[in-house]
This record gives structure tokens, sequence and C-alpha cells, in this order.
């Protein structure tokens, strides 16, 4: 896919006095592990250094996102709830884990994976009173997201967010329906979890240099929601699918990105070697361009129906 | 316009998950408020300082 004239990364909006880097706040360069912290997008109530750019996003943002984002505010207060007093028992939690996916799918979910909650997949200072972590990926619809990154691809990510929002949160009701505590974690706002961490360890897929993961089904073009849960399930282990081995060499997203952010190369983040997107260009760009998503839909992995054979072209490949 | 997520509310009974609804409503409310009223005034004044060739300083001009 070919972005058609995207704005350029010019800005008629700015911080008179910047924040602290993004960049800082994420752990770029930092040798040593520790946990993430909140920089944008963050539901938990406690003030950020990029506040202001988050309101100020929230602020001129198109109705038809405004629309899907209030909706799933409200639907969200169903992401707790009462646990039925009968206790389902579970004898076999790779039977569990099976029947767990298929009512997923059912409610709508395109792919499922399941993981044990870590700690680099939980934000500092928070914890959570649960095991296992159920990672849903919703598809995007294509042809709305064609037109990143211009207004329809932007209220196409918040109806998918809604919507993968939605089968969390009945999947997370189906479970304490069970006897067993659940919760939901919609999407995009955070508070206790990273999503992206919990799918690659689900084996919902692999991060590519564009700094989201990539699915062979749908590429980078779906959305996450997750449901963490104590329910005994049997877990995922993570997949090789091929993704290192194209983005050592494919610049597509490192050469469509308007504002550069994307680094060409892996780099230290909070002691660990992975691909990162400078946060303090992306943001810009991001905000102007009410969610850009370039980067994603330019990535050949997300052209649909290419996954599957890219995977196994990549994968023959490494045979001697 | 910052969403909040609801704090663990598992345990609490039909009236207090009632009061939190309306709580919550009434936030959404307030969001809403938010978006149509402050919102447009600032989308004017970027539209407005963008014509100008002037910068909108998001730490300054968002709540003047
Ligand atoms: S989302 Fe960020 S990293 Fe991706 S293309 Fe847009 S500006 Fe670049
Ligand atoms: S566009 Fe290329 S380099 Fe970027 S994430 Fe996709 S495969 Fe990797």
């Amino acid at each position: 896919m070919r972005v058609k004239n995207p704005p350029p990364a010019k800005y008629a909006f700015g911080y008179k006095r910047p924040p602290q880097s993004g960049n800082a706040i994420n752990g770029l360069n930092e040798p040593e592990k520790r946990r993430a912290r909140h920089v944008f997008h963050n539901a938990t109530g406690e003030s950020l250094p990029w506040d202001a750019l988050d309101e100020f996003f929230s602020q001129i943002n198109v109705w038809g996102v405004v629309k899907h984002m209030l909706a799933n505010v409200w639907q969200m207060r169903r992401q707790e709830g009462p646990v039925a007093p009968q206790q389902v028992q579970v004898d076999d939690p790779a039977a569990m884990a099976r029947d767990i996916k298929q009512v997923a799918k059912n409610l709508g979910a395109g792919i499922v994976g399941i993981t044990e909650i870590f700690d680099e997949a939980l934000y500092e200072g928070h914890e959570v009173p649960y095991k296992y972590a159920i990672v849903i990926g919703l598809s995007m619809d294509r042809s709305e997201m064609e037109h990143v990154p211009h207004e329809r691809a932007a209220v196409e990510v918040m109806r998918a967010y809604r919507e993968v929002s939605r089968i969390a949160i009945e999947l997370s009701e189906h479970i304490r329906d069970m006897g067993w505590p659940a919760r939901a974690y919609g999407n995009p706002n955070s508070t206790d979890i990273l999503h992206i961490p919990l799918a690659i360890n689900a084996g919902l897929g692999e991060l590519g240099k564009h700094g989201s993961m990539i699915s062979k089904e749908y590429g980078s073009n779906f959305r996450l929601a997750t449901v963490l849960t104590d329910l005994p399930l049997a877990v995922d282990a993570p997949v090789d699918i091929g993704v290192q081995d194209l983005c050592a060499t494919c610049q597509r997203c490192v050469l469509d990105c308007p504002p550069q952010a994307i680094f060409p190369t892996k780099q230290i983040v909070r002691g660990e070697e992975k691909w990162y997107v400078d946060f303090d260009k992306c943001i810009m760009y991001f905000t102007k361009t009410y969610g850009c998503a370039i980067c994603i839909e330019v990535c050949p992995w997300s052209e649909p129906g290419r996954g599957s054979w890219l995977m196994e072209t990549l994968l023959a490949k490494r045979k001697p | 316009m910052r969403t909040i997520d609801s704090s663990y509310s598992g345990q609490i009974n039909r009236l207090e998950r009632l009061k939190r609804d309306v709580r919550l409503l009434w936030r959404i409310a307030r969001m809403l408020y938010s978006y149509l009223v402050e919102g447009h005034r600032i989308r004017k004044r970027l539209h407005d300082k963008e014509a100008r060739g002037e910068i909108f300083y998001v730490d300054e001009d968002l709540h003047a």
C-alpha cells in the first residue's frame, strides 16, 4: 500500500517549555531492566509530563473518533463485576483454554492467545491480582485504513478499539459467570498493563521495526484488548514467524514515516535490545493526524492475505 | 478530556453500582461538554494562530 498525500511534518502547535523527553521516560539507552512508565494516553488519573499534548489531541480530534471514545468509556464500566458464587472446576487447563478461545472467537475476536502475566508487562507502580492474560486481536477494516493518515482511518482505529474492548468485556463476564475473577482491559488508554508484550508472549506475533506487533493473520492492521483472570488456562508460546528476518533489511516504514521517527536499527530500551520509535518525533505527527498509523499500514505484513506466504518464504530461506 | 478507568469494583452491590454508573454518565457528559465547548474554542484558536503563522503552545494556550 502507498500513502496518498501525507501532510508534512510541520506543526502549528508545540510546547513553549518542552517536557522531559518521552524517550527518557520510555528508558531509551537505559542499560538496566525496569518496568515501563506511562507517557501518553494514560487512564490512571496520575498527572504526566505530556498531559497538555494529550489533552490537545483529544480536543482537536474529529467527532467520529470522540463518539467511539465516549461509547467505549461507558461500556468499560462492565470491565469488572460480580463473580458467580458457584465455581466451575477446571481439571484440564488445555481444554479450558480451547473453550475460552472459542468463546472469544464467537464474540468476534480474530486472534486469541494466552500467557501468564509477567513483570515487564505491568506499568511501574501497578500490580494486578491475576495470573493469566487472554489477549484478543481484532482486524481493522483495511479499506478504511487505506486512508491513513487522515480522518477516516482515525475513526476506524477507534471503532476497532471500541469493538475489541466489547469482546474483552463480554469474555470477562463469561469467565465471572463461571465463578472465576476476571477483568477486561480495553484500549487505547492504558492503566496497569502493556498489551503488546502480553500479546507477543501469548504467541500472537512479533515486535516489528515500527514498534508495533506483527501477526501473520493481519500484519499490524489490528487492535488489542486483554482479559486478566485466575481461571486455570494452558498458556501459548511466543512465535517466530520471520518478522526479524524481514525487518533486518526492509526500510519501508522508516522511509514512509513523515517525521522520520523510526530507528533503522534496534536500540537499548530498559535493558533490552529492541525496535524503537522516537516518541518525541512520532507524537507530534501522531497528534497532528489524529493517530497517524502510516507505518502499520505500509508494512508488507499488513497486506491482506500476505502474512502466511511471507512467513513460509522467510522461514524457508533460513534452511541451509 | 482524559478517560479514567474505574477502580476495582467487582464486589460492590447493586445500589453502589447504580451510583457508580450515574457518576460515570456525569463524567461522560462533562467530557462531551468539554469537547463541544472548550474544544471548539481550542480548535478555533488553533486555526486562527495557524492562519497568522503563529504557534499554538499547548502548555500556554490550551486553557488561556
Ligand atoms: S505512527 Fe509515528 S512512527 Fe508510525 S509513521 Fe506515524 S509518525 Fe511515524
Ligand atoms: S515495514 Fe518493513 S521494516 Fe517496517 S515493520 Fe514492516 S517489515 Fe519491518
